[in-house]
């Protein structure tokens, strides 16, 4: 990005969005961009997303990171350390100076490169955001299976004893569930960071066949993005 | 089935986050900011004044409480001796230095150059004497809830809030003179600590004066070494801790195992468990009390500290106190395991409450002689209705029970436990959620409970979402 330059629309909603999960309470989310990439971490560190923007003229020559919530105005600069959001209004220029996050833009660049070069895209589940009507948003954790059936998923609620399960109903089958050998142990996800990536985009494919994350591929042709998502283990180990 | 089969089987309810990246964020202590140098203009004396809200670094203003939580605690009478933004011991799931931070730096100006602070003993026996000479009135007669506690003889808490036996105290032997206080006044104490200090001979000598007793419960949550100086950085080693122990029995202390927090799929790898049942009994120690993780512990710094250790405190919590039944289920088939050895057990867990060895969860109701105990809260109400053994218990029963031993500590407090008797208020320290609990009807002062040995909503709800059963296990029950 160069020196106080605006960014497009597109950039900006990525930025929008981002600062709107944190403020729904849902995902406190910082924001790094390199070049013509765009990186979205959460404070958990469990959801990381990239974000890749085609038009050559939009590119952050200078690496730039900030909190998501911060975000306050497409022109922004770098100085001393600092993010500057700069707004002009009514005759007035406002400035709004953040502190920049812990990890930087490179580090995020070769975290996720770490993830995508041992990716496994099998196992594939297509998820449309009409889907999360069925989830009781409240509960902290969702969990997907893949059995004979096909897909199923499932929520425990911990506190009444109430279970949700839900299928692909047979008029729709295969929309969910393109990948016909679709047999995988359960995994969970948190309710929270699953929900999040709907903020984004409609549809979301997942694969679930690696160890310790689920790959994610958007198919919104307006906020295309790859990205991980942390899994959640039924084991008895209490440490990471 | 046993502990290691549920456990095995809550793994399969609430799952483990698997961490994109390990990482160490600052675990900065959430302060609240204020100004520096700020000053305020009179304009009737035309001048700058510095506005500072100053802390006394050295002294605590007020040592002597009864607890907030004293609608449930059967011993609520709390002193505190030492205080300081954050415990030496540094445990890093301790709440209570959170809070002391955020608050501290809320109210004051000067609290960054805070180390310890303690009581002043000369002011604090003179305040005692006042109540002490109360004792032997009848307690009925007696206004305000710490005088009442100290006519009744509630054993006076030391360490609840803070350490009291920490480097400082060896030199300064602030809490000792407290001892030595209420050694000479005959006055019951109970002490809750990490240290082995209590362990010298001074000390020793000091509790064994008391001719009302001295209680004490050491805080041991597990007896893996390398676990503990991560969780206690501070804290005597798990060796010293046992060392103290022994010492302590030997010499014929009360000395109570507390196991508090249990921090499930953490504390309570098998060895570690098996190694710390052998230790302790070996050491002397007969009566051992649990609870679980605190709902307090739910805060941001807390869940980036473990997160910094590579500790998922959500799936604890979730499995440690977040769902009441699980982990109250979880705790009795841990508590049984000490039990099987021949320990006594008791928890302030509420589920849990009928099946204590003891009335007293701190495990000490057969230990003191002239002690006495607040009668009138949720858990001893809990223990007074399965005491009928399935007879209607009304609150009317309860109050003539609670008044036949001194009456409740004060009408507030009354009105506050009638409350948590109608599930009202804050609920989760009400009866209703001890196991067999089952409200039977109503009458002029609302419900009416009975003890059904049968009903445990704690096996309902954990039968209905076990993943083995498919959910097709028996009636889902849920509370409230």
């Amino acid at each position: 990005m160069e020196k106080g330059r605006g960014v497009y629309q597109r950039v900006e909603d990525i930025f929008a969005h981002a600062a709107a999960l944190q403020q729904s309470g849902r995902l406190k989310n910082t924001i790094f961009c390199i070049k013509n990439r765009v990186y979205i971490l959460n404070q958990d560190h469990t959801v990381l997303l990239k974000f890749m923007l085609h038009s050559k003229a939009l590119n952050f020559e200078q690496p730039v990171s900030f909190e998501a919530n911060d975000y306050d105005s497409p022109v922004f600069e770098v100085k001393d350390d600092k993010v500057c959001f700069i707004k002009k209004r009514d005759g007035y220029k406002c400035v709004k100076s953040c502190r920049t996050p812990q990890h930087t833009p490179i580090k995020m660049v070769k975290l996720f490169k770490s993830f995508s070069n041992k990716r496994i895209e099998k196992n594939r589940v297509s998820i449309n955001s009409s889907f999360l009507s069925n989830l009781d948003t409240s509960l902290s954790h969702v969990e997907f299976k893949g059995d004979r059936k096909g897909l199923l998923v499932i929520q425990r609620n911990i506190y009444s004893g109430m279970i949700i399960t839900i299928r692909e109903d047979e008029d729709r089958k295969g929309l969910l569930q393109p990948d016909r050998s679709l047999m995988f142990e359960a995994v969970g996800l948190r309710t929270n960071d699953f929900v999040a990536l709907f903020s984004f985009s409609n549809n979301v494919d997942f694969y679930f066949a690696n160890e310790g994350f689920v790959w994610l591929r958007s198919r919104d042709p307006r906020m295309l993005f790859t990205g991980v998502i942390s899994q959640c283990i039924y084991d008895e180990i209490g440490k990471v | 089935m046993n502990y290691w089969e549920l456990r095995k089987e809550v793994s399969q309810i609430i799952p483990r986050t698997a961490f994109l990246f390990e990482d160490k964020t600052p675990e900065v202590m959430k302060t609240k900011g204020r100004k520096t140098r700020y000053k305020e203009f009179s304009i009737t004396e035309k001048r700058w004044y510095d506005v500072n809200h100053l802390l006394n670094l050295e002294e605590i203003g007020s040592f002597i409480e009864v607890s907030c939580r004293a609608a449930a605690c059967p011993m609520p009478l709390n002193i505190d001796v030492w205080d300081g933004m954050s415990c030496p011991f540094r445990c890093k799931y301790c709440f209570a230095s959170t809070f002391k931070t955020y608050l501290y730096t809320a109210f004051f100006d000067n609290t960054h150059s805070m180390g310890v602070r303690h009581c002043n003993p000369n002011k604090f026996k003179k305040e005692l004497d006042v109540y002490m000479k109360r004792r032997g009135q009848n307690p009925h007669d007696i206004k305000g809830d710490i005088a009442k506690a100290i006519v009744m003889g509630i054993p006076l808490h030391f360490g609840i809030k803070f350490e009291d036996f920490m480097r400082q105290e060896a030199k300064k032997g602030v809490s000792l003179e407290l001892m030595k206080y209420l050694a000479d006044v005959e006055y019951p104490v109970m002490i809750c600590t990490k240290s082995d200090l209590v362990a010298r001979d001074d000390y020793v000598q000091t509790f064994v004066d008391n001719k009302a007793k001295t209680a004490l419960q050491m805080t041991l949550i597990s007896s893996n070494n390398e676990l503990l100086k991560q969780l206690e950085p501070g804290a005597p080693f798990y060796d010293q801790r046992i060392r103290a122990m022994k010492v302590l029995s030997d010499s014929g202390v009360r000395v109570v195992l507390r196991i508090e927090p249990y921090i499930p799929f953490l504390t309570d790898q098998k060895e570690d468990t098996q190694r710390l049942i052998e230790d302790v009994w070996d050491a002397g120690v007969r009566n051992i009390t649990f609870d679980n993780f605190s709902y307090s512990a739910k805060n941001p710094s807390m869940y980036r500290v473990f997160r910094n250790m590579g500790m998922d405190l959500e799936r604890i919590l979730l499995a440690g106190c977040d769902s009441q039944a699980l982990s109250s289920l979880l705790l009795k088939e841990y508590m049984q395991m000490f039990t099987d050895k021949g320990f006594s057990c008791s928890t302030f867990d509420m589920g849990n409450v009928p099946d204590n060895s003891q009335s007293v969860c701190c495990e000490v109701e057969d230990f003191f002689d002239k002690a006495g105990f607040n009668w009138g809260c949720s858990v001893m109400a809990a223990r007074f209705i399965k005491s009928k053994k399935g007879k209607s218990v009304s609150w009317s029963d309860f109050c003539a029970w609670v008044n036949s031993k001194g009456g409740f500590l004060s009408p507030i407090l009354e009105n506050e436990v009638h409350h948590l008797w109608n599930c009202d208020g804050n609920d989760a320290y009400s009866q209703s959620w001890a196991q067999g609990m089952t409200a039977v009807g109503c009458d002029e002062n609302g419900l009416v409970w009975c003890y059904d040995k049968e009903f445990d909503f704690r096996d309902d709800l954990y039968q209905s979402i076990r993943k083995e059963e498919n959910g097709k296990g028996k009636r889902c029950l849920s509370k409230g």
